[in-house]
């Protein structure tokens, strides 16, 4: 599981890697720029008070070539903090784009009906807080990561340099702040803390489970009780979260602590090479105040673990995602759409474990050209057989044959390009009235949309827009009436100029005349095509139709008009 | 725009302030365990600076080197023990204050009932109580004390170094008329980075949603990909107008890094001129000492990190400043709190209910005569929801409320259920003013029924009995069989133990009303307030269960609001109340043995 999505990471990540790295090596010049200010100031300062003590030494003591280093540490540490900040955010920004990119296509694979498997809050959340999460891991974990060891290696180095034996002195104590106490509290917090995001997933859950029976149960002498476990819930996460807060601060304050102590230890140490005469006073300065800096690139460590093990956890969430099987598989190999809307089924049926709504088996047989009601109360399985038909769903026996080819057999491509069906509650974009209606395809016309919105009785309306077909529509279609809505959301549906159309109650909320005005409109559009329509109207084509009721699941054998 | 959302914003502000100030004794805590870190690490330089000036021979250094090295660790261990405790502290304070935050959100929600819906879905409402009241974290538990810390430390660096060498102080302390400028440069800064950020990540977030929420139609379409490249685009113009703003918000920042910087560097040329007898102005008396000069240019930095602190954590604040609108815009929503409710023994003082099936008992008491006596509601905002209507309804009348959508039929039914309080006149229930009954003694009689009522994901039989722990099988099915649903739940495979979905799933719309009728017939209520039961129906079923209510409801008073569009009154109706804009336009009996005309 972690190298498959481990994989899917650095693919995403490829693209970003120049940007880290050099937002790496700035940032490296920033925390060396700052180490270098403080222990060549150390060292500076002592050097003159040395040179001070005799007059001849302070008269010839170069002042000015250590104050140019020292103002360039200081340039170098500011400029190079703001390239650094500036570039990692591009970088994070880009991986951010590209992230919600692949969790958009692999929705879009699991679309249209698995979607239902999480809620509109939890899609949320995957999506856009997972894809956070994400981010922090180069930005908070392998970014500090990166520059403690370089300042550790470096830092070790320059107190080697002064003496070998003041490095031993200092290793340990440096090397337990920034790798030992990073490695133990994140340890000890890795698994609380994929514990506490489960925990937290499931008071949420808790709380929209108490908040959705809010009234019923108030009013009904059970909110309290509800509440109390509730509140058991949130405390318990509290006191968890309270005890990871403070590992995560003690493990700071150790960091802290040790990096003092690491300074402390070449004071002592260094206290008897100096009287020994082995070290200069300078030099030795220069290596404890070099040590005591480290924290500056140490302390954010602690943290990092922490860090790369939340992102982790939203790695194996999106990874789940982008990994989740679609409940139809695409496997057909068809290519050509059909050309009729010629309709065969044989047994199919659709039930739903231990619910109520579902379709018994049935046959039937629908020529191309046919106009075809589905009638029934609400709940009797109406949409699902709609569903069956658009092979959002697939039945759990018996075949669907559309012009000679069953519906499995169809590449996607050319599935789509055979049916079209307009949903109960179809979505509109917030985008502009003609990319809600072509959907971006470039095949459509702005002519044909404005015909398409004639055959739905919404050509006066398109010529009161002032913007017309570049009017944009609000969130939910925000701005149109909801007959309006459904009735764009038609439109587009016609526009696909498929031969088999599937119409979700598409009359809904009209009065008498406009409705007579786009049942004609629509029979006109679909001409030679099949056109299915779920209503609990009756709707007259001017035409023989056939007509089909589903009671309780059962779908009764479709008869003709004889007018 | 932008005025019109800093305006609510601006009221959130002293309602934070008031809120953070309920924890000061914590934050206080934080803040003060900060000043004494800073004051262990000034002894630690003082003892560094001594020790290094004993290497040079520096004459009258003190204490001495074997000292000064056993007392610096228990120095250091001072300061990482009051780092702890700072956060520790600050953590407190801020789970404390959430806590507490949280728990009147959710009985603002409860006393709302169903009126909650006007401040959004469930799941954006819990998104309130989890995760913008979590948004409050950082700013109480990191901000508040920092805020302290950032004149503080300063403070007490400059005191530190005066003694030492006033220009140091005062090269240090020059910089400290700019910190209020800093602070607000940085802020102004990162304010403006973050509002930037937000407004733009919600458009974001927003296209992002609505492209996956479309994504069925898409896919259906063969679209998806279009929708693919719409997702990369607005992020990658997200991307562009972000660094815009961040090239800006860095500058200031960086600012004060520069002047950090540059002081450091200053400080650190004057000590090496003055240790070299160069600068002779500056400290005092004789010659620079080894040991000031190093304990100065210890403390140097330290002056400057809190500030750089708070630059970094000045988001925090946005943070919860956006949280805290939206926190407090719910808080407002809540009604005036019910007098009985709150003071418990005003209930007991006040006389108790005539009702019949005597007023203690709380389930089952029998249906009530009801009275509005020029009741009037006026909401928040000013509108006047109901204008001084009166009527009575008699024990056991059932009463039709109609209106279109707006005229106050919702609000009626909300005021009798306790949900709203009357902003003038007065409800009676059986002659009692409902205003002194409490709400737990009064809901037990009362049956509400919604045009989509609330389920859980729950069994059936569970979903009815809720409040009800060990109720009698037989109660139940009496129930269902009175609600006319009992043979459809017989035929479902695992009867009564069916579970649905929380939205219901699993029954057709017609069979959840029933059932919630079942839940209303089981414990026996008598009264029942119905909200456009029938509203999301197909005709048909609707006409079904209009006969089920018929004689389901009989003996019982009946309040049902009803949409002017559907059908005319059943003739189990007593009598029609017609409502317009908050006033009754019409109160008319039903002669039974007629269809009702219009």
């Amino acid at each position: 599981m972690s190298t498959r999505s481990g994989h899917a990471w650095r693919i995403v990540l490829r693209p970003h890697a120049g940007r880290f790295a050099l937002a790496f090596v700035l940032g490296a010049l920033t925390v060396l720029a700052s180490l270098g200010l403080l222990a060549l100031s150390g060292w500076f300062i002592t050097a003159a008070a040395v040179a001070g003590a005799g007059a001849a030494a302070a008269a010839a003591f170069d002042i000015f070539r250590p104050g140019a280093v020292i103002r360039l540490c200081a340039i170098v540490r500011t400029a190079g903090r703001y390239g650094e900040r500036l570039l990692s955010h591009d970088a994070v920004l880009g991986l951010l784009a590209d992230l919600r990119l692949v969790c958009y296509r692999a929705l879009a694979r699991l679309a249209p009906e698995p979607l239902a498997r999480w809620s509109e809050g939890e899609l949320l959340q995957r999506a856009i807080a997972d894809v956070e999460a994400l981010d922090e891991a180069p930005l908070r974990a392998w970014l500090p990561l990166g520059w403690m060891l370089l300042v550790l290696a470096v830092v070790l180095a320059l107190i080697g340099h002064v003496a070998p034996p003041l490095a031993l002195a200092a290793a340990p104590w440096l090397a337990a702040a920034a790798i030992a106490v990073p490695l133990a509290s994140s340890l000890l917090a890795g698994r609380a803390m994929r514990d506490l995001a489960v925990r937290a997933g499931r008071r949420r859950e808790a709380l929209i489970d108490l908040l959705r029976g809010l009234t019923t149960l108030s009013l009904y002498g059970a909110f309290e009780a509800r509440r109390d476990d509730w509140r058991r819930l949130d405390q318990d996460l509290i006191d968890r979260r309270l005890r990871h807060r403070v590992l995560e601060s003690c493990a700071q304050a150790v960091v802290v602590l040790l990096v003092g102590l690491g300074g402390w230890q070449l004071l002592r140490s260094g206290d008897r090479l100096v009287t020994d005469g082995a070290v200069a006073a300078p030099s030795l300065v220069m290596a404890v105040l070099a040590s005591l800096a480290t924290l500056e690139a140490f302390a954010p460590v602690a943290g990092a673990l922490l860090a790369h093990a939340r992102s982790r956890a939203a790695q194996r969430r999106l990874s789940d995602l982008l990994h989740a099987q679609p409940a139809l598989p695409f496997g057909g190999t068809v290519a050509t759409p059909a050309q009729t809307g010629a309709l065969h089924l044989r047994g199919v049926a659709r039930r739903h474990p231990g619910r109520a709504d579902g379709i018994a088996p049935f046959d039937l047989d629908l020529p191309a050209g046919a106009r075809l009601l589905v009638e029934g109360r609400s709940g009797a399985g109406k949409s699902t057989l709609l569903k069956l038909l658009a092979r959002v769903v697939d039945p759990d026996g018996g075949c669907i044959v559309l012009d000679g080819t069953a519906l499995t057999d169809y590449r996607e491509d050319a599935l789509r390009a055979s049916i079209a069906l307009l949903p109960q509650r179809p979505h509109l974009f917030a985008m502009s009235l003609a990319e809600n209606l072509g959907l971006g395809d470039p095949r459509i016309g702005r002519s044909r949309m404005r015909a398409a919105l004639e055959a739905v009785a919404l050509g006066d309306w398109l010529a009161r827009l002032p913007q017309g077909l570049d009017t944009r529509l609000g969130e939910y279609g925000t701005g149109l009436s909801g007959g309006e809505a459904r009735r764009v959301a038609l439109a587009s549906v016609l526009l696909r100029g498929t031969p088999l159309v599937l119409l979700d109650e598409p009359f809904e909320g009209l009065d008498a005349q406009t409705e007579a005005a786009v049942v004609a409109g629509v029979h006109r559009w679909v001409g030679a095509g099949t056109l299915i329509v779920v209503s609990h109207r009756s709707v007259h084509f001017g035409v023989p139709a056939w007509r089909l009721r589903i009671e309780a699941g059962r779908v009764s054998l479709p008869r003709r008009d004889r007018d | 725009m932008t005025e019109a959302d800093r305006a609510p914003e601006a009221a959130a502000k002293p309602w934070l302030r008031t809120r953070a100030r309920t924890v000061r004794g914590w934050t206080g805590l934080a803040a003060a365990a900060g000043l004494a870190a800073t004051l262990a690490w000034i002894g630690f330089a003082a003892l560094l600076a001594s020790v290094a000036a004993q290497w040079i021979g520096q004459p009258g250094a003190r204490p001495s080197t074997a000292s000064a090295l056993a007392v610096a660790p228990l120095l250091l261990v001072a300061r990482s023990l009051s780092l702890a405790l700072r956060d520790w502290a600050g953590s407190r304070a801020s789970l404390r204050l959430r806590g507490t935050v949280r728990d009147e959100l959710l009985d603002v929600l409860a006393r709302l009932g169903p009126l909650r819906a006007a401040a959004g879905s469930d799941g954006a409402l819990a998104t309130v109580l989890v995760e913008q009241v979590d948004a409050l974290d950082g700013y109480v538990a990191r901000y508040r004390p920092q805020c302290v810390l950032a004149i503080g430390v300063p403070l007490l660096i400059v005191i530190a170094v005066l003694p030492q060498s006033w220009l140091a102080a005062l090269l240090l302390g020059a910089t400290a008329p700019l910190i209020p400028l800093f602070m607000l440069l940085v802020g102004q800064g990162a304010a403006a980075a973050n509002r930037h950020q937000a407004e733009a990540l919600a458009t974001l977030g927003g296209r992002f949603l609505d492209l996956v929420r479309g994504l069925p139609a898409l896919r259906l379409a063969g679209r998806s990909e279009w929708g693919a490249a719409a997702v990369h685009e607005g992020a990658q113009g997200y991307r562009r107008s972000s660094l815009r703003v961040l090239r800006l918000a860095f500058l200031s920042s960086t600012v004060l890094e520069l002047f950090a910087s540059l002081a450091i560097a200053m400080v650190a040329l004057y000590l090496g001129l003055a240790l070299l007898g160069r600068f002779p102005a500056g400290h005092y008396g004789g010659p620079m000492q080894l040991d000031a000069a190093l304990f100065v240019l210890l403390l140097a930095p330290e002056f400057f990190t809190p500030l750089r602190q708070l630059g970094t954590d000045y988001h925090l604040r946005a943070q919860a400043l956006a949280a805290a609108t939206a926190i407090a815009d719910l808080l407002r929503r809540a009604p005036p709190p019910q007098p009985s409710v709150v003071q418990g023994p005003s209930a007991d003082r006040s006389e108790p209910a005539p009702t019949k099936a005597g007023g203690s008992s709380a389930i089952g008491s029998g249906p009530a005569a009801i009275e509005f006596d020029q009741v009037s509601l006026r909401h928040g905002d000013g509108r006047l929801a109901l204008d001084r209507i009166s009527f009575r309804v008699a024990a056991g009348e059932r009463v039709l409320l109609r209106g279109a959508s707006g005229s106050g039929k919702s609000s009626v039914l909300a005021l009798l259920a306790g949900f709203l309080a009357p902003t003038g006149g007065c409800i009676r229930v059986d002659g009692r003013d409902l205003a002194t009954l409490p709400r737990p003694a009064w809901w037990p009689r009362l049956a509400w029924l919604e045009q989509r009522p609330e389920w859980f994901a729950a069994s059936i039989g569970d979903n009815v009995l809720i409040g009800l722990d060990g109720a009698d099988p037989a109660r139940l099915w009496h129930a269902l069989t009175d609600a006319g649903l009992a043979a459809d739940v017989e035929a479902l495979p695992d009867g009564i133990d069916t579970r649905i979905d929380a939205d219901g799933g699993g029954l057709s719309g017609g069979q959840l009303q029933r059932l919630a009728l079942a839940r209303a017939l089981v414990r026996d209520a008598g009264i029942w307030l119905l909200d456009e039961p029938l509203a999301q129906l197909d005709p048909d079923t609707a006409a079904d269960l209009q006969r089920t209510l018929a004689t389901a409801s009989r003996g019982r008073t009946l309040l049902m609001a009803s949409h002017e569009r559907t059908q005319a009154a059943d003739p189990w109706i007593d009598r029609v109340l017609t409502l317009a804009a908050g006033r009754i336009v019409e109160d008319r009996p039903v002669l039974h043995g007629g269809p009702e005309r219009r």
